[in-house]
């Protein structure tokens, strides 16, 4: 056997699979970018992005957060944060995106959502268009898909700062709640609609919330992250703290409505006053705004701990 | 059998299903996610009943005493209630329709009725507090009940086929309104989607008398007629020839089963399957006559549903089920194996 050859061959197959490595880093201004998008895509960025679409409320808020707000060209019926979104043509609502109106308003980008878009990606890609697909389940992963939006859209310094600062914030009350005793940790529960009881369940982001804020979520034990909840259960495992979505999708409900319900006097969040109203849509959406969700979680949860950040 | 002996042996099934009742009460009271003591249930039961109350002591939380009186006994009370209504609508309906497919949501009461509550939970209505939603859909069944009435009589007449068909006619235009509603309303579709589904889920003292005086009269005025429902059967000539006010009676037991079912959906949204398969499950049992059928129905009805519900809030508690799962779930299967058992006629 020539030795020589075999040893050139691999020498070669060695230059082939490492070349990666040696290219340098691709900087902001270079195009075409490469990107694996929250579905697990690769998606190449040719050109500098102008007329974005966003599919989804947080998307919208991540991109004029970025300073993109006027490149953002459509958003959905359901983008009304910041105020200006509510400017911005309609493509439809979130479930309901109309392709047609997409495709008419000739985006650059089209940023989906990974949970409720996956065919909708597939038609819109079909067409021609590109589309990044985002979806987060807990803090870091927001950090990180808006750190992505920065970088395809050439805004990374901006979105670096951002999350650095989000960052520091989560880090804020972590710091304070981290040390905390199982006994320390209050009974927190978050209602999103009263009839049925509709809580926030494990793995949703009100309850990553609750749990960083310090508090315990008493239906952790419940089995989606949307639940219909027991009433007797909410009474017998006696929450300090409850929290619920001060615009319900049903009707727009009261702390006095919320102490009002049948037998709910026996709590000891309603006994003690600590039933608190909060925008849903800050401890719901994944973007900028999440972290005031905590912050705000986080006061009602421990005032001891927070009341004089404030 | 002679007349005596139907009459007591109707009787015997009545007291039998009556103290059957009565014991799913004790018992589901006594089952729940709540770890409470089935004896401290008891206890607490006996605590409210006069006569031995005084040899009852206390020996339990505020907040055990608000679980059981609070949330559980409405809540089961009220399954006796809507199932027993569910159960004597269905009843009614099969015998005025003579068609095994009748059930008490057939002339549009639940299209009607999902309509009412969409729109109050789509635009947040909220001027009665939880009545609101519960009202809505009484209107609007009650509405959906009249225009049905309206297009089908015709000269003072009520042709039942062409009741039927004007029900469904009705009924399609209204869920496409609903449908629509349900569209457009964003994340309201929640709450809209668990309505219909029907459950006895969030429910309160406050519903149980809502709905109960509308299911009492109305089930009241329709036994009163169970005769001349059996004379029915025959057919309407027949009926008219043997005395019956066939138009009269129609419409006196159209608006009544009409009414409690409507009471019924308006506190629990729409389970199903308990108004169509109850009635044929008691036609089995008992028979086709209308005087043992429909105290039957309205009895089995109740335990049924407050058995199916004891399930749907325990069975994967903290999380609650939509009670219309369970009814379809268990019911279904115990229907056709009755079916294969017992092939005769239903009517």
């Amino acid at each position: 056997m020539d030795w020589k050859k075999v040893g050139a061959i691999l020498v070669i197959a060695f230059l082939i699979a490492f070349s990666g490595c040696i290219e340098l880093p691709p900087k902001v201004e270079e195009r075409p970018l490469t990107i694996t998008d929250d579905l697990g895509r690769d998606v190449a960025i040719h050109k500098e992005l102008n007329r974005i679409v966003s599919l989804a409320p947080s998307n919208t808020e991540i991109l004029f957060a970025l300073g993109l707000g006027d490149k953002v060209v459509g958003v959905t019926e359901y983008c009304d944060y910041p105020p200006e979104a509510l400017q911005k043509e309609k493509i439809g609502g979130f479930v309901t995106v109309s392709i047609e109106r997409v495709v008419d308003l000739n985006p650059d980008l089209v940023l989906a959502d990974a949970h409720y878009h996956r065919t909708l990606v597939e038609e819109l890609e079909k067409l021609g268009l590109s589309v990044v697909a985002l979806r987060s389940d807990d803090m870091d992963e927001i950090l990180e898909d808006i750190e992505l939006i920065g970088k395809i859209t050439g805004r990374e310094e901006i979105a670096q700062e951002l999350t650095a600062n989000m960052g520091n914030r989560i880090k804020a009350i972590t710091d304070k709640t981290k040390n905390l005793t199982e006994a320390q940790l209050p009974k927190v529960l978050f209602i999103h609609e009263l009839d049925p009881l509709r809580v926030s369940g494990p793995g949703s982001l009100a309850h990553i919330l609750i749990q960083l804020a310090g508090g315990h979520n008493i239906a952790a034990d419940a089995k989606a992250k949307s639940v219909v909840y027991s009433s007797e259960l909410l009474i017998e495992r006696d929450p300090d703290v409850i929290i619920f979505n001060k615009y319900m999708g049903t009707i727009r409900i009261t702390v006095d409505d919320l102490k009002g319900q049948p037998g709910w006097h026996v709590i000891s969040a309603v006994k003690n006053d600590r039933v608190y109203g909060i925008d849903g849509d800050i401890v719901s959406r994944r973007g900028p705004r999440i972290v005031d969700g905590l912050e705000e979680m986080a006061k009602y949860i421990h005032p001891e701990l927070f009341e004089s950040e404030q | 059998m002679n007349y005596l002996e139907k009459i007591l042996h109707w009787r015997l099934i009545v007291t039998y299903l009556i103290v059957v009742l009565g014991l799913t009460i004790i018992i589901t009271a006594t089952l729940g996610p709540a770890h409470i003591s089935p004896l401290v249930v008891l206890k607490m039961l006996a605590s409210r009943l006069p006569l031995v109350d005084r040899l009852v002591t206390p020996s339990w939380s505020v907040a055990e005493d608000t679980i059981i009186f609070q949330i559980r006994l409405p809540r089961i009370i009220l399954g006796v209630f809507v199932g027993a209504a569910l159960g004597v609508a269905g009843a009614t309906m099969q015998g005025l329709f003579k068609n095994p497919m009748a059930d008490p949501y057939i002339i549009g009461i639940s299209s009607g009725a999902a309509l009412g509550a969409t729109f109050a939970i789509a635009f947040g209505l909220n001027l009665l507090g939880i009545h609101t939603i519960p009202l809505m859909a009484f209107i609007f069944a009650v509405g959906a009940i009249f225009l049905v009435y309206n297009i089908a009589s015709v000269g003072g007449k009520l042709p039942v086929g062409t009741l039927l068909l004007a029900g469904i006619a009705v009924s399609l235009f209204l869920s496409a309104i609903t449908s629509f509603m349900m569209y457009i309303s964003g994340e309201k579709l929640h709450g809209i989607v668990f309505w219909l589904m029907g459950g006895l889920w969030a429910r309160s003292w406050d519903h149980v008398w809502m709905a109960v005086p509308w299911i009492c009269l109305g089930s009241a005025i329709i036994y009163i007629f169970a005769r001349d429902l059996n004379v029915m059967l025959l057919g309407e000539e027949p009926a008219q020839h043997l005395g019956i006010e066939v138009e009269i009676l129609k419409k006196i037991m159209m608006v009544s089963a009409s009414l409690i079912a409507a009471a019924a959906v308006a506190v629990s949204g729409i389970i199903g399957f308990v108004g169509l398969i109850i009635p044929h499950i008691m036609r089995i049992l008992v028979g086709p006559d209308h005087r043992i059928l429909l105290p039957g129905s309205a009895l089995v009805g109740g335990i049924f549903l407050v058995w199916a519900d004891t399930l749907a809030r325990t069975i994967i508690a903290p999380t609650e089920l939509p009670v219309g799962i369970i009814t379809a779930l268990f019911g279904g299967p115990f229907f056709i194996y009755l079916l294969r058992k017992r092939k005769r006629s239903m009517f």
